[in-house]
C-alpha cells in the first residue's frame, strides 16, 4: 500500500474563462488529517470534485490512492467516502434506511450493514432515533449521520467538505470530537475543507491554504505558524493609551501593536537566524508611557493569523502587477 | 451491475413509499384518486348501463396506456431534478455506482411502479365490474395487452421522464415539459390524421379493419420497443457525471 493517499501535479481546472483550480501540486500522506483552507469560492470544492474523478482536469493530474483521476474515477470512488457541501441524505427515509442504502451501494453483506449501522449510530448518539425520518432531525444530527454515512463502508480516504459549517458551537464541537475520534480509530485519511481555523488547528496534521485556485502554503500548522506568523507578545493591564501605543510603534522590533478586548497585542519583526526580540524593553517602554502591567505572555500567531496574513500577502502581490499594468 | 441497479430501485421504492415532502407525496395522493376514479366509477357505470367491462377495450386503453403515463408523470419528473433540488444527487454521483446503474435503476423502479399500479387498477376494475353485476373475467388477449402495453408505456414514460429530468433545473419544470410532451404524443397523431386527404383516411381505416388485431398489436409493440430503446440510449448518452456536477 502506498504511503501517499493523494498526489496532485499541476492540477488545473477552468470553468469557461474562470480558473477555479490553478496549477496545484501537493501530497497528502496516508493516515493523516489534511486541512484544505480557503475562503468561499477559493476552489476547495472543485478540488474535491476533481480528486473524486467527478470532474476532468483542464490540465495537470492527480493520483488518489494510487488511481489516476482521469481514468480511474470509479476505482477512486469505490475506496473513498464523501460528505460534500450538503449532507446528501434522503430526508424522507429514516436514518437506518439511509445507511442501509449506502451499505448496499458498497455491496456490504446484510449482517455487516446492520452491525456497522448500530456501531456508528451508537457512536454518534443517534441509535434511538434510527427509525425517524431524517427530515425531522436537527442540522447537527443530520451532519453526524452524514459523517456516519461517509465512513460507513470503511473507506481508506474520506472527504469532508466543511462538515461543521452552519452548526452551533456546541454541535460543531461535538461533531468535531466524534469525527476526530472515529477517523483516528479507523486509521482513515481525512481530507477536510473548513472555514473554521481553530478546528483545522486542532484536527489537522497537515494544512494547505488555497486562494483563487492557487495553493499559497502547505505544511504542518506549527510549521506555517513558524514560517508565516510573527512572534507575539500579549500584555494584560491598564492605561494603554495612544501615547503608550505610539511609544511601542516607534520601536524597530515592533511590527504592529493593537488593543483587542482590553489586551494589548504586539506583533514583532523577526530576522532569519537572529534570536527573537525580547519582551522586557517593550514592558519598560509601556511603563514609561504610564501603563500598568499585570501580566505579559509570549506566544505565536494562531493559524487564523497565518491564514489572514497569507490572504493579505497574496492580495497585495496580485494587486501590484494589476496596478502596474493599469499604469502602463 | 444488476446488484447496483437493484440497489437504486430499492432506494427509489422506499422513497415512493415514504411519500410526504414535496412532489411525490402530493403525487401519491393524486395517483390514488385517479386509480379510484378509473377503477371504481368507470367499471361501475359501464356495467350499470348494461355493457360489459371485461370485453370492452377500455381496460387496455386505461390500464395499458393512460395510467402508466398519468402515474409516472410526477414520480419520474422527480427522479433527477428532485435529487438535484434536495441536494442528494452530488452525493449519489460521488458513490461507486456507475451512471448506467443509477439511470437504469431509476427507470426500472418507475417502470415497475407504473406497471404494478396499472395491474392493481385492472384487478380492482375486475372486482368492481363483477360486484356491479357484469360477471366475467378478462379474455387472455386483454390480459396480455394490459401487461405488455402497461410495461412498454411505463418504460416509455420512465425513459422520457428521466431524459427530461436529467437536465430540468426543478421537478416542477420537468413535470411541465413532460405534461406538454404527453399531450403532443396523444394529440399530434389525431390532428395529423384529420389533416390527411379523405382518401388517405379511408385507406387507413380500411387497413385497420382488414388487418388482424394481432398484427396491429405486434406493430404497436415493435414501435414502442424501438422508441423505448432510442429514448434510453439518448438518456444514457446525456447522463454524464461531469455535466451533472457542473450544472
Amino acid at each position: 500500500m502506498s504511503d501517499v493517499a493523494i498526489r496532485t501535479r499541476h492540477l488545473t481546472r477552468d470553468f469557461g474563462p474562470v480558473r477555479a483550480v490553478d496549477d496545484i501540486t501537493f501530497e497528502v500522506p496516508a493516515g493523516i488529517v489534511f486541512g484544505f483552507l480557503g475562503a468561499n469560492g477559493a476552489g476547495k470544492t472543485t478540488t474535491i470534485h476533481l480528486l473524486l474523478g467527478l470532474l476532468e482536469p483542464t490540465a495537470g493530474g492527480a493520483e488518489v490512492l494510487g488511481c489516476d483521476i482521469r481514468t480511474q474515477g470509479r476505482q477512486i470512488r469505490e475506496q473513498t467516502g464523501a460528505l460534500l457541501e450538503f449532507t446528501g441524505l434522503y430526508e424522507r427515509l429514516t436514518a437506518g434506511e439511509n445507511l442501509e442504502f449506502y451499505g448496499r451501494v458498497w455491496h456490504m453483506p446484510a449482517a455487516e450493514r446492520q452491525a456497522r449501522s448500530q456501531e456508528l449510530l451508537t457512536h454518534f448518539g443517534l441509535w434511538d432515533r434510527r427509525d425517524d425520518r431524517v427530515g425531522t432531525w436537527s442540522r447537527g444530527m443530520k451532519q453526524k449521520l452524514a459523517v456516519a454515512r461517509a465512513l460507513f463502508h470503511h473507506p481508506r480516504l474520506v472527504f469532508f467538505d466543511e462538515p461543521t459549517a452552519g452548526l452551533d458551537p456546541v454541535a460543531a464541537a461535538s461533531l468535531r470530537d466524534d469525527m476526530a475520534a472515529l477517523a483516528a480509530r479507523e486509521g482513515v485519511t481525512v481530507f477536510l475543507t473548513t472555514h473554521n481555523l481553530p478546528e483545522a488547528e486542532r484536527l489537522c496534521n497537515l494544512v494547505g491554504v488555497i486562494r483563487q485556485g492557487k495553493l499559497l502554503a502547505l505544511g504542518a500548522p506549527d510549521q506555517l505558524r513558524a514560517q508565516t506568523g510573527s512572534p507575539r507578545v500579549e500584555v494584560v493591564g491598564e492605561g494603554f493609551g495612544e501615547s503608550a501605543l505610539a511609544a511601542l510603534r516607534a520601536r524597530p522590533e515592533v511590527a504592529q501593536a493593537a488593543l483587542e478586548n482590553g489586551h494589548l497585542l504586539i506583533d514583532l519583526h523577526t530576522t532569519p537566524g537572529a534570536s527573537q526580540p525580547k519582551a522586557a524593553p517593550l514592558v519598560a517602554a509601556l511603563v514609561q508611557a504610564g501603563a500598568q502591567i499585570e501580566e505579559v505572555r509570549r506566544g505565536q500567531a494562531s493559524l487564523e493569523d497565518v491564514f489572514l496574513s497569507l490572504m493579505e500577502d497574496d492580495r497585495a502581490q496580485t494587486q501590484v502587477p494589476a496596478s502596474q499594468e493599469a499604469a502602463r | 451491475m444488476i446488484e447496483d441497479i437493484w440497489t437504486v430501485m430499492w432506494k427509489e421504492w422506499h422513497e415512493y413509499a415514504a411519500g410526504g415532502g414535496s412532489g411525490r407525496g402530493r403525487g401519491l395522493i393524486g395517483v390514488l384518486i385517479i386509480i379510484g376514479i378509473v377503477s371504481i366509477l368507470l367499471p361501475f357505470q359501464l356495467v350499470r348501463q348494461g355493457n360489459s367491462w371485461v370485453d370492452s377495450p377500455l381496460p387496455v386503453l386505461i390500464d395499458g396506456v393512460y395510467l402508466p403515463f398519468t402515474i409516472l408523470l410526477n414520480v419520474i419528473a422527480d427522479s433527477f431534478a428532485g435529487e438535484r433540488e434536495r441536494h442528494t444527487l452530488e452525493t449519489l454521483l460521488a458513490s461507486r455506482l456507475s451512471e448506467r446503474a443509477i439511470l437504469f435503476g431509476k427507470v426500472g423502479a418507475a417502470t415497475a411502479y407504473g406497471l404494478v399500479l396499472a395491474l392493481i387498477a385492472a384487478a380492482l376494475q375486475l372486482v368492481v365490474a363483477n360486484l356491479a353485476g357484469g360477471f366475467g373475467f378478462y379474455p387472455a388477449g386483454t390480459i396480455i395487452a394490459i401487461v405488455v402495453l402497461g410495461l412498454l408505456f411505463s418504460l416509455l414514460a420512465a425513459s422520457a421522464g428521466c431524459l427530461i429530468s436529467l437536465r430540468a433545473p426543478t421537478t416542477r419544470q420537468a413535470q411541465q415539459i413532460l405534461g406538454i410532451g404527453f399531450m403532443v404524443l396523444i394529440f399530434v397523431p389525431i390532428i395529423l390524421i384529420q389533416l390527411l386527404p379523405a382518401s388517405a383516411q379511408a385507406q387507413i381505416l380500411t387497413w385497420l379493419n382488414t388487418t388482424a388485431p394481432g398484427t396491429i398489436f405486434a406493430l404497436l409493440v415493435a414501435g414502442l420497443v424501438l422508441l423505448d430503446a432510442i429514448l434510453l440510449a439518448i438518456a444514457r448518452l446525456r447522463f454524464q457525471r461531469a455535466q451533472l456536477i457542473g450544472s
